[in-house]
């Protein structure tokens, strides 16, 4: 434990400092997230190193902003438009392109990151993504329930923060059809709510959720037709946990 | 000692919540905030963004970038990601590391051979808040303070952008050697930085 606990302070190191390939990302940062969201001790190491990485661009000279620069700035601001209620949209499309956009950052940074000159913003949509799931997953306020299976297989928790903010994590998923998705319910008197659906990738997979866990009974997956999942569930349960008595 | 340090921790907090209202006012579109923060924040940014990349005019498209993003996105700012200093300071890193990366891989193509230029003259007028100041004192304290093999692997990745592959390479030691010396410079800049300056209760 002690060694592997070694390991991701070096990994966290690393990630904090911008110090990793992308392809090293790419493949650390699921394990990551996964310990992450287990380990209270290494999360207060990631908050720590992080910060501790923002200051260490203090330790060189500021550099004076130029009002030429400044106006140039200003000038950025006020052409861009406004974003209106800056919330993101609560479609199940939504929960959708969030995922994509997750296992998309685990997956592909590496095959994107040096290629795309120029253009960056998809990449860096993908990488706000992976810190936003950070962000849930380091919350210190966080309360796991872990998934159970029938058949034992893989480890499935959902990450729940006080202020409902929650991400689901999985890994050793079993293999599913291409056509197929894992789809994610929380039950309410007895009653299935569609919650996302997602794919698994090395069968790790990452759901950020728009709905609220807490004010739900259970929380449950199952296999259905993609892309899009359904409305009711169509199969039965291979993974579920009670979120509260 | 420990009062000036919490003093200056109390001030960091204060301006913590200061910053978080800012984020909160250009949420909703306040130009003045954002010029406010703008002008806290840019001289540092652009500091780190500079020494990254050698490069004046590409530093500031890269402070520009994070300050543009911070404007359209301060409606999702995550007290949870740190402070609003650190997050942004991280940000203006992270996006000149992606450029120098990019650059290099241009370069790679292009030739073979790299010198870089000396990095500018940087002016010793560049007015910051006392605060900012001292918190910047503090940092520029510590580094030195590193045993010498340790600031050198920050010195190669942090400050010049490389990854740890590379570093080790630059460095000459085997990379498990550049991982374990940047925990250990990790470590001991956070006591030095922050569990210091939670004052009074020390730990053995």
């Amino acid at each position: 434990m002690t060694t592997k606990h070694h390991e991701i302070e070096e990994t966290i190191a690393a990630y904090a400092l911008d110090s990793m390939s992308e392809t090293e990302r790419a493949i650390i940062l699921p394990d990551l997230l996964d310990h992450l969201s287990a380990c209270d001790d290494c999360r207060g190491v990631y908050h720590d190193f992080r910060a501790t990485a923002g200051d260490l661009a203090l330790g060189v000279p500021a550099e004076p902003v130029t009002p030429a620069f400044e106006a140039k700035v200003m000038g950025a601001i006020r052409g861009e438009a406004r974003p209106v209620a800056a919330k993101p949209s609560r479609s199940r499309w939504a929960v959708r392109a969030m995922l994509a956009a997750s296992l998309a950052a685990v997956a592909a940074l590496g095959l994107f990151s040096y290629s795309v000159v120029g253009d960056l913003r998809e990449e860096r949509a993908r990488i706000e993504q992976s810190e936003r799931v950070l962000a849930v997953l380091s919350d210190p306020t966080l309360q796991r329930f872990s998934l159970t299976s029938p058949h034992g297989q893989g480890a499935v928790t959902l990450a729940v923060a006080n202020d409902g903010r929650a991400v689901l994590t999985g890994s050793g998923l079993p293999s599913i059809p291409d056509d197929r998705v894992f789809e994610l319910w929380l039950m309410q008197n007895g009653t299935p709510v569609a919650a996302g659906v997602f794919t698994a990738s090395g069968g790790d997979a990452i759901l950020l959720l728009d709905h609220d866990p807490r004010r739900f009974d259970a929380a449950a997956i199952t296999v259905e037709p993609g892309p899009a999942g359904t409305q009711a569930p169509t199969s039965d349960v291979i993974y579920s946990v009670k979120l509260r008595a | 000692m420990s009062t000036d340090r919490s003093a200056s921790d109390e001030v960091g907090d204060l301006q913590q919540q200061r910053d978080l209202a800012s984020i909160g006012k250009i949420a909703r579109g306040d130009e003045h905030a954002f010029g406010d923060l703008f002008r806290r924040y840019a001289p540092g940014a652009l500091g780190i963004a500079t020494r990254v990349l050698v490069d004046r005019v590409l530093a500031e498209e890269v402070v520009q970038e994070v300050f543009v993003s911070l404007w359209k996105r301060a409606g999702q700012y995550d007290g949870s990601r740190g402070t609003v200093r650190s997050w942004l300071l991280a940000q203006a890193h992270h996006r000149a590391v992606d450029v120098v990366r990019r650059e290099e891989a241009e370069r790679r193509r292009t030739t073979t051979t790299y010198a870089p230029e000396p990095p500018l003259p940087s002016a010793d007028d560049v007015i910051e808040d006392a605060w900012l100041a001292d918190r910047r004192a503090r940092v520029q304290a510590a580094l030195p303070a590193l045993p010498d093999e340790q600031r050198a692997v920050l010195e190669k990745t942090y400050f010049e952008g490389l990854t740890q592959a590379q570093a080790a390479e630059a460095l000459g030691v085997p990379l498990g050697t550049v991982k374990s010396r940047t925990v250990a410079a990790m470590r001991r800049l956070r006591d030095t930085l922050e569990r210091r300056s939670h004052g009074g209760g020390e730990q053995s």
